[in-house]
């Protein structure tokens, strides 16, 4: 087991795309990392420099302290895991798991060892003669997971190991997943676009986005998945993380008398804030009467509305899914904004009427809008 | 409401299907079973058609006990299977060598795949002419070459030895066709999806393991498949033969193609050409099997 850092890794392709620049990251001993962030954010290439497929342009890469920047796939005691499983068609399950420890010239009957204990800890026994074209889907993730287990290596590098499973079979190998990572012990890092899956698997989760020149970072936050949703550090994160999206308002802060409420702008809708709120948020009297951005998750949204201020619109549409029913609606004097919101099934209104939805300031983010960067108190 | 399940067309009548493969039935019937049944009769007679406009007299098993006695067959055969077995491994190892090559992105690969491929458009027996001229004693491209570099060349020439002319016979086949194991094979490798590679990288695949256990297994059918089609057009090898060597000096390259040329349409011996053709037919039949049967045992 051991620690994979990144240290100012960059990568130009041939054709001068810049995938990958100033990207400082460290997986710790034991730790599930997931990468995450929209296609053309570099975590494939990150995923794939690690393995030793990509080289760098700039930067280095040390796996338990040994650099392995210049090494090949095969000298970093790594073991991947493909999108498609990449298994060996023409090969059982066996000498597929087989094939790797062969050619690091591990004895035969240690070989026969570990890919039998593997097998039966991923209950692939019953195949173990198969070839990969007559195994399900799930049965060759698992092949491909055994080919990695088998190895005993330093480190597991995953790129979206379960975006080729139908969605019942994802959620069961998810936590087949977590729960083998708990058992081994190994040091992951593990690629996924889906933000569900780098919430539920990751230890911690480090979101990333694409980079446009050498100055910017594709790293945008690497936290742990509650403190990434509770505490996105831009406006990227905030809106990359959480299902529905976080919504955005351009909002104004102004002071009458004691309190202080957010005016959103163009309109007379106001949300106010409690004195302990607006203690709790001291920067905001550097934004009086300035142009703010805030961000409100549809959970964040109370109807009925108890407070005295809120947003006034008329339903656009809603959404049922049981335990939950989201209201869509346009925001009166914003252009395009529509809105989501979480709301109390028992409550749902009717589409078309007049709604009046309030705010829990509590739980709103500020972001400046010439940096995008979170505001905190 | 029109249903469209009350026009579901009537079962055709029973021998429509008959009637439509009739054509392929009588093609093959006219142009393989009855020239390959006439000439099973006529390997039963006596018949010079110098002589004679039909057969001239039944003999038994004679044209078939002089094509098997006299050496006439099995001459034949061995320089046919020489040729064959040796031309088809050499040009799959040397098309495998240069499909690979191929693979890597080097400048100019472009323009080397579009010239690789020219050979092959050249008919046989224009290849044949080419390699006359080249092979030639006086002034020909090879001998010069062979000379320079001081190897001792036969004074009959190479192709008037018979030590090196069956060799030149393949090596201008050689010349031609290995391009075309290039090409095709070049494709079998481009169609191996590249996670399967760099998966046997990180696995550690030594190159020859990386070779011999993954590349080539991946790209088996394809390989199976040109194997099989230069084999039996090996088996037929005749225009090359027919223009650098007649089948001579003496034997020594008549391939089993040429023979039938020789004593059916030069000496006009129809009842032993006919002998021949029918052992041939054994032979190639055999042989295909056995291929078939290794090439396509696990694919089923």
């Amino acid at each position: 087991m051991a620690t994979l850092s990144f240290q100012s890794v960059g990568k130009r392709f041939g054709d001068g795309t810049l995938a990958l620049s100033r990207v400082d990251l460290d997986v710790k001993d034991g730790e599930f990392l997931v990468l995450v962030g929209p296609s053309g954010c570099g975590k494939s290439t990150l995923l794939r420099s690690a393995a030793g497929l990509e080289t760098l342009t700039e930067g280095r890469i040390a796996i338990g302290g040994r650099d392995v920047t210049d090494l090949g796939p095969g000298d970093r005691d790594i073991a991947m895991v493909f999108q498609n499983y990449a298994l060996y068609p023409h090969m059982d399950v066996y000498e597929n798991m087989a094939f790797g420890l062969g050619q690091r010239k591990i004895p035969k009957d240690i070989i026969r060892q570990k890919v039998e204990q593997a097998a039966r800890t991923l209950d692939l026994m019953p195949y173990i003669h198969k070839k990969p074209g007559t195994l399900s889907g799930g049965q060759r993730q698992r092949v491909a997971m055994g080919r990695a287990i088998v190895r005993d290596p330093q480190c597991f590098l995953m790129d979206e190991p379960l975006s080729n499973l139908d969605a019942k079979l994802r959620v069961q190998m998810r936590a087949e997943l977590k729960l083998l990572n708990a058992r081994l012990g190994v040091t992951t890092l593990y690629v996924t676009h889906d933000q569900v899956e780098a919430m539920t698997m990751g230890d911690r989760v480090a979101v990333l986005r694409p980079v446009s020149d050498e100055s910017q970072s594709n790293l945008q936050q690497c936290a742990a998945p509650r403190e990434l949703y509770e505490k996105p550090v831009n406006l990227f994160v905030a809106g990359f993380i959480g299902s529905p999206a976080m919504n955005f308002i351009t909002v104004r802060p102004v002071r009458k008398g004691k309190t202080l409420r957010c005016t959103i702008a163009g309109t007379d809708m106001t949300l106010p804030l409690t004195p302990q709120q607006a203690a709790a948020r001291p920067f905001l009297d550097q934004w009086i009467d300035r142009d703010l951005i805030l961000g409100v998750r549809p959970e964040a949204f109370l109807y009925p509305n108890p407070t005295s201020g809120g947003l006034r619109s008329e339903v656009l549409i809603t959404e049922m899914t049981g335990a939950d029913a989201y209201v869509f609606f346009e925001l009166r004097g914003t252009a395009s904004n529509r809105i989501t919101a979480r709301i109390d099934p028992r409550h749902l209104p009717e589409r078309g009427a007049a709604l009046e939805i309030g705010v829990d300031m509590e739980r709103v983010h500020f972001f400046d809008p010439g940096s995008g960067l979170a505001l905190r108190g | 409401m029109n249903s469209t399940l009350a026009h579901r067309p009537r079962r055709l009548p029973a021998f429509i299907p008959w009637l439509l493969i009739s054509p392929s039935i009588i093609l093959l019937v006219a142009l393989i079973a009855f020239p390959l049944l006439f000439a099973l009769k006529n390997s039963f007679y006596f018949w010079n058609l110098q002589m004679s406009p039909t057969p001239m007299g039944f003999i038994g098993w004679g044209n078939y006990e002089m094509a098997l006695s006299g050496g006439f067959f099995f001459g034949a055969l061995l320089n046919t299977l020489l040729i064959t077995v040796v031309g088809t491994a050499i040009e799959f190892t040397l098309g495998l060598a240069i499909a690979l090559l191929l693979v890597h992105k080097v400048p100019g690969m472009n323009m080397t795949r579009a010239l690789l491929i020219m050979p092959t458009t050249i008919a046989p027996i224009v290849v044949g002419f080419l390699f006359r001229y080249m092979y030639d004693p006086g002034g020909g491209l090879i001998p010069w070459l062979l000379t320079s570099l001081g190897i001792p060349l036969p004074p009959q020439g190479i192709l008037g030895s018979s030590t090196t002319a069956l060799w030149a016979v393949l090596f201008a086949d050689i010349w031609q066709w290995t391009p075309f194991f290039a090409i095709v094979l070049y494709a079998g490798l481009l169609s191996i999806p590249p996670d399967i590679i760099e998966a046997a990288r990180i696995d550690k695949a030594s190159p020859w393991a990386m070779l011999m256990r993954i590349k080539i297994p991946l790209i088996k059918k394809t390989a199976m498949i040109v194997i099989m089609l230069r084999f039996m057009q090996l088996f037929n090898t005749f225009d090359l033969v027919l223009v650098l060597t007649k089948g001579g000096p003496g034997a020594s390259t008549r391939t089993l193609g040429y023979s039938l040329y020789q004593y059916g349409l030069v000496d006009f011996n129809i009842g032993l050409a006919s002998a021949m053709t029918w052992l041939m037919v054994i032979v190639v039949n055999a042989i295909i099997a056995l291929l078939v049967f290794f090439a396509f045992k696990e694919f089923d």
